[in-house]
């Protein structure tokens, strides 16, 4: 059973023997896109940008210039970093796993390393509900 | 210690200790002097910024840590090595009208001289006025006020945020209305500008930001990127927010005649595009 909208694995599985039954568990639906610009046209008063998934990247580079953004953008996991690259900018912190631990380890961490960059959170802007990670790094 | 640079004019010096003030106690000021400071020329002669690049400048060499200026003398262009890291709560955006009398427009009389180096504060006093006679005037405020006093001008227009913090008085009569005059995008705002690479002070910073402000301002100010950016542009705009709602009126006068636009939007640079589209279309067609 495949728990995503993913044709193209299932297509893979098919050829490899495998009865698929899709039975998508997510839907991507469009955002609010004045609402989202009316919120990131305050970046530049916000510690970071934190994109949690290829789809979030997509949303926000509808809404406004990602090369532009004027603060730190945070992803969560190689495929969204991938994603905000092919849309002409890198990400400055990685973190490997969705979880509110992971990530504020994550950023933690990189933070230290790069000593240019603050090592807490105070404001910070998640496109998705991701508020429990909000509430852990304000901490 | 945070070092705080500002312009060493009364009002620059009146707004940097105000944001100075809310930063912290490690928050000193630091004098710097601009070349619209040192310049006896109009403003739209030495071009956008003028009273800007000084204060960059310095935080580009590391001689300040943040720069407060009036958000309508701060150029719409991106940079990528600074940023606006706080807009705090916008003080009221109109113009005021002094006259010798301080009897407001309404009191002002046939052919009376009125000083003013704003093409836009000029373009719209002809409008509701079309017997006033223009002429350029150069100085800080209280400059503006001696002159007005001492007779050389009947006349003068003010910001009145300028005012206000200098703590000067001022008369219900003497505030133009919006119908009137409306304000330069930005206006009675005040920016507050470090290095984009400065996270920790940004954090502190952000802390001082007025989201409504930033959303309005932003509204106004993607209009005049969008119109040519330029300060000789006779551009009013001024954004209310009512939730998440926002109104955008704006005034674009050219070739004699005022092209107005307004519209309501929760995007606020949908908005501004529409604005510009519409003045652009209006001026155009002229």
């Amino acid at each position: 059973m495949l728990t995503r909208d993913d044709p193209d694995l299932a297509a893979l599985l098919m050829a490899r023997g495998f009865s698929v039954v899709t039975l998508p568990c997510v839907r991507l639906e469009p955002v609010d896109r004045a609402a989202l610009r009316a919120v990131l046209v305050t970046l530049a008063a916000r510690d970071v940008l934190v994109l949690t998934s290829p789809a979030g990247v997509d949303a926000v580079a509808d809404a406004i210039d990602l090369r532009a953004v004027p603060c730190p953008i945070a992803v969560v996991g190689r495929a969204t970093a991938k994603r905000l690259h092919a849309h002409g900018r890198a990400a400055d912190h990685i973190a490997s796993a969705p979880t509110a631990r992971r990530w504020r380890a994550s950023f933690r961490c990189q933070a230290v390393r790069s000593s240019s960059r603050a090592p807490t959170v105070r404001s910070a802007i998640f496109p998705r509900r991701f508020a429990r990670v909000a509430l852990e790094c304000a901490r | 210690m945070i070092r705080v640079g500002t312009r060493g004019s009364a009002l620059a010096l009146a707004q940097a200790r105000l944001v100075a003030s809310r930063i912290g106690d490690d928050a000193e000021l630091v004098v710097i002097s601009t070349a619209g400071d040192k310049s006896a020329r109009p403003i739209r002669e030495l071009g956008d910024g003028a009273f800007v690049a000084a204060l960059e400048d310095a935080l580009r060499r590391g001689e300040v840590d943040v720069a407060v200026h009036s958000l309508k003398d701060v150029p719409t262009a991106d940079t990528d090595d600074l940023v606006i890291a706080a807009i705090p709560v916008r003080e009221d955006p109109r113009d005021l009208f002094v006259s010798s009398t301080r009897g407001g427009l309404a009191s002002l009389p046939q052919g009376a001289l009125v000083g003013t180096s704003s093409p836009r504060r000029a373009a719209f006093l002809r409008s509701a006025r079309p017997d006033v006679v223009v002429a350029e005037i150069r100085g800080n405020v209280e400059t503006r006020l001696r002159k007005v006093q001492a007779g050389e001008f009947d006349a003068t227009i003010l910001a009145l945020a300028g005012l206000r913090r200098l703590g000067l008085p001022f008369a219900d009569d003497e505030v133009l209305p919006t119908s009137v005059m409306l304000p330069a995008p930005g206006q009675g705002a005040l920016a507050i500008q470090c290095r984009t690479d400065a996270h920790l002070l940004r954090g502190r910073l952000g802390a001082l930001d007025d989201r409504a402000t930033r959303v309005g301002v932003t509204a106004e100010r993607a209009l005049l990127r969008s119109l040519g950016a330029s300060c000789e542009l006779a551009l009013g705009a001024l954004a209310s927010i009512a939730g998440d709602l926002i109104t955008l009126d704006a005034a674009l006068a050219a070739d004699g005649g005022i092209a107005r636009f307004r519209g309501a939007d929760r995007d606020p640079l949908e908005l501004a595009h529409r604005a510009a589209d519409e003045l652009g279309l209006v001026t155009r067609a002229r």
